[in-house]
C-alpha cells in the first residue's frame, strides 16, 4: 500500500527572498509570504513527499521533537492543499 | 461617412517605439491629448504596430459599457484584451495589434475613451517588460535633483497627491503608472503616457531609481526603512501584470526582488505637504 504524498503544484511560481518563500498562484494572482519553517516545508515538497517524510527532515534540521514536527508538517500541508498550492500524489512503495 | 486617410504616429515609451495607425478622425484628438508628450520622430523602425479601428455603434453594443476590469485571454501566441466594449488582439510573435473600439466611447464626455488604446498599450507594455525583466508599476514616478523615486500604493493612497504636491520642484514621470527597467539597463524608471487624477500626461524621460516608497496618509511625515522581503510584499500588489502564466509570475517575483534589493524602500507616512522629502532624500 503506498503512502500518501504531496508535491508542489507546478503552476505556482515561487522565490526565496531573505529566507522567506514568496508564492504566487497564477490562477488568482494571490501572494503568499511564508515564514522560515513553512518555506522549508514548501521546499521539501519540490519532489513528492509524505507528511512523515517532512517531519523526519524537520527533526534533522531543526531542534524539534517528532510529535511537534509531525503536527507542524500536517497543519502546513493541509493549509497548502486547501489553497491548491500542493497537490496529492500516490507514492508506490 | 468613412475617412480613408490613414494617419500614423510613433510613440516612444522607455525607448520602445510603438506605431499607432488609424484612419478614423475620432481617435486622433484623444490620442494627441493623451500621448503628445510621447510622440517621437518616425525615423525608427517600430517594435510594435497597433491598428485602431473605431466601430460604428451598431457593431459595438453600446449600453453594455461599464466593465472597468480588463479581461485577458492568452492563446496561441496571441493576447486578447476586453475592456468595456473595446477588444484588442495582439500577436506577440509578429508584434502587431488590432484594437476595435466603439465610436460612442469618443463622444463627449468620452469617459470610456481610455478603455481602448490606453488599456491595450498597458497590456502590451506589461507583457514586453516581463520578457526583459522590467516592471510596470502602479506608482507615481517623480524625479528630484536627478534622482528617481517611486511612490506606490492602492487607489486613494496618495499617488496623485504626492505628484501634485511635488510638481513645483520635481519632474512628474507619471502619477499612475511608472515603468521600471530591468537591472541590465541600470535601474532606471521611465515616464509613461498613463495618468490618474493629476490629469496630465507624464514626462518622456528616465531617471536612476533611488528609492521606493509605499504611501500611507497620516497626520505626520515619517519614513520607515523596510527589509527587501517586506518591500517585495508591498510592491507586488502594485505591479501590473495581465498574464496568468507561471513564467510571468516568476518574472514578476524576480524583477520585484531585484528592485527592492537595489534601492532603499520605505513605508512613507505623509501629510498634505512636501515635508516627506526630508525623510527620503537625505
Amino acid at each position: 500500500m503506498g503512502e500518501a504524498t504531496v508535491r508542489q503544484n507546478e503552476n505556482v511560481a515561487w522565490r526565496k527572498i531573505e529566507g522567506e518563500g514568496f508564492l504566487i498562484d497564477p490562477e488568482d494572482s494571490r501572494l503568499y509570504r511564508l515564514n522560515g519553517v513553512a518555506t522549508r516545508i514548501w521546499e521539501l515538497c519540490e519532489d513528492a513527499i509524505s507528511v512523515e517524510g517532512i517531519a523526519d527532515a524537520l527533526c534533522r534540521e531543526f531542534d524539534v521533537d517528532r510529535g511537534t514536527a509531525l503536527g507542524d508538517a500536517g497543519r502546513m500541508v493541509e493549509a497548502f492543499l486547501k489553497r491548491r498550492l500542493l497537490v496529492t500524489a500516490a507514492q508506490g512503495v | 461617412m468613412e475617412n480613408c486617410d490613414l494617419r500614423q504616429s510613433m510613440l516612444g515609451i522607455a525607448g520602445l517605439p510603438v506605431l499607432l495607425r488609424s484612419s478614423d478622425p475620432d481617435f486622433w484628438p484623444f490620442a494627441d491629448r493623451r500621448y503628445r508628450n510621447f510622440y517621437i520622430p518616425q525615423d525608427r523602425r517600430p517594435e510594435e504596430i497597433i491598428d485602431i479601428v473605431v466601430a460604428e455603434d451598431s457593431a459595438a453594443s453600446p449600453g453594455r459599457i461599464g466593465a472597468a476590469t480588463t479581461r485577458i485571454e492568452e492563446r496561441n501566441g496571441a493576447v486578447v484584451m476586453h475592456r468595456g466594449n473595446a477588444v484588442g488582439e495582439w500577436d506577440r510573435r509578429l508584434h502587431r495589434g488590432r484594437l476595435v473600439q466603439p465610436r460612442t466611447d469618443f463622444a463627449p464626455p468620452a469617459q470610456y475613451a481610455d478603455y481602448g488604446c490606453d488599456s491595450f498599450l498597458r497590456v502590451i507594455l506589461s507583457f514586453r517588460l516581463l520578457e526583459s525583466g522590467g516592471l510596470l508599476v502602479h506608482a507615481s514616478g517623480l524625479v528630484r535633483n536627478g534622482n528617481g523615486f517611486l511612490f506606490a500604493g492602492r487607489s486613494g493612497a496618495g499617488k496623485s497627491t504626492v505628484a501634485r504636491l511635488s510638481s513645483g520642484d520635481c519632474l512628474v514621470l507619471s502619477d499612475d503608472l511608472t515603468l521600471a527597467s530591468p537591472p541590465g539597463a541600470g535601474g532606471t524608471i521611465f515616464g509613461t503616457p498613463f495618468f490618474g487624477d493629476f490629469g496630465a500626461a507624464g514626462s518622456n524621460v528616465g531617471a536612476p531609481l533611488k528609492g521606493i516608497c509605499f504611501l500611507r496618509q497620516a497626520p505626520f511625515a515619517r519614513a520607515t526603512r523596510l527589509s527587501p522581503a517586506a518591500a517585495v510584499q508591498r510592491l507586488l500588489p502594485s505591479v501590473v501584470s495581465f498574464s496568468r502564466s507561471r513564467e510571468a509570475m516568476a518574472a514578476v517575483l524576480g524583477a520585484a526582488q531585484d528592485l527592492c534589493t537595489r534601492v532603499p524602500c520605505y513605508d512613507l507616512d505623509f501629510t498634505q505637504d512636501v515635508s516627506f522629502w526630508r525623510h527620503i532624500d537625505g
